[in-house]
């Protein structure tokens, strides 16, 4: 499974004064999403973090708008059948 | 750095970028529970990144007239070379809320980035009290001192019985693409200072 949270190159320190230890090589997922809970203000060491559980209605929307723009296809496409 | 205690690179002499003395005479001083840092992966020596905690920021202290000075000094002990660090820098003013910032500077610890006058380098700019911080040690104010004309002259240094284990960190930090300049670190700074 590939990874959601991409750190930045480079060993950050986390919290002000710690050792920088982190590094995207031994930071799971699991582990980033507690110290960003923790520490906001490191969201901005990361390239990448997944953005559906911040909006997970606007996903839901889309994926809606894409079925029904499937099923008008689909309905197109069965027309054009019929009256070739 | 797997091998510490074995020399790989000489130095030639050249003229392309003759070191020159003395630092700009800008200091920015941030506490040191409200930055993190980011070091390189290969070398501790080089930060190549600063975020500040939500709210909080770097702050600029100005002079002129090349009064601003950095040092730093190997002290040799039993498990290893430490290095001792100061800064002297002065205030071109007088008032309470200097006061408050003098007073601050002597409780809490502080980590400080000069900037070299000598500039065509990968460590033109340097962070002090990277890992112990720096605290205020001596606040000297003489009223009728024609050389600061009754301004403070002030000195960070480590806290006492504490050492850095390494000499000034280098700063370095890239911008969103390509390679870390003098100019992409300065703004980089500039951008965390309070608005």
């Amino acid at each position: 499974m590939s990874k959601k949270y991409i750190l930045k190159p480079g060993r950050h320190q986390f919290a002000p004064r710690s050792p920088a230890i982190h590094t995207n090589d031994n930071l799971a997922d699991e582990d980033a999403e507690w110290y960003l809970q923790k520490y906001p203000h490191i969201a901005s060491l990361f390239e990448a973090i997944p953005t559906e559980e911040i909006h997970p209605a606007e996903s839901d929307e889309k994926s809606v708008q894409s079925l029904k723009i499937g099923a008008i296809q689909n309905n197109n496409n069965e027309d054009l059948f019929t009256t070739n | 750095m797997s091998i510490y205690n074995k020399i790989n690179a000489g130095f030639s002499l050249g003229t392309d970028a003759p070191v020159t003395a003395g630092i700009e005479d800008v200091i920015y001083i941030f506490n040191q529970g409200d930055v993190t840092l980011t070091y390189d992966t290969t070398n501790p020596l080089i930060v190549t990144g600063l975020t500040a905690a939500t709210g909080t920021n770097i702050y600029k202290f100005e002079g002129t007239n090349n009064s601003f000075n950095t040092s730093s000094k190997l002290a040799k002990t039993s498990v290893g070379p430490r290095y001792t660090e100061e800064i002297d820098f002065n205030i071109a003013g007088f008032s309470v809320d200097i006061k408050a910032q003098l007073m601050a500077m002597g409780y809490g610890r502080v980590c400080a980035i000069a900037v070299n006058n000598f500039n065509s380098s990968d460590t033109a700019i340097e962070l002090f009290g990277a890992v112990n911080g720096l605290i205020l040690t001596d606040a000297e104010r003489s009223a009728a001192d024609e050389t600061v004309d009754g301004g403070y002259k002030l000195k960070l240094t480590n806290p006492d019985k504490l050492r850095e284990p390494y000499p000034p960190r280098a700063v370095s930090i890239p911008p969103t693409t390509g390679a870390a300049t003098y100019a992409s670190t300065i703004a980089a700074i500039e951008a965390l200072l309070a608005s």
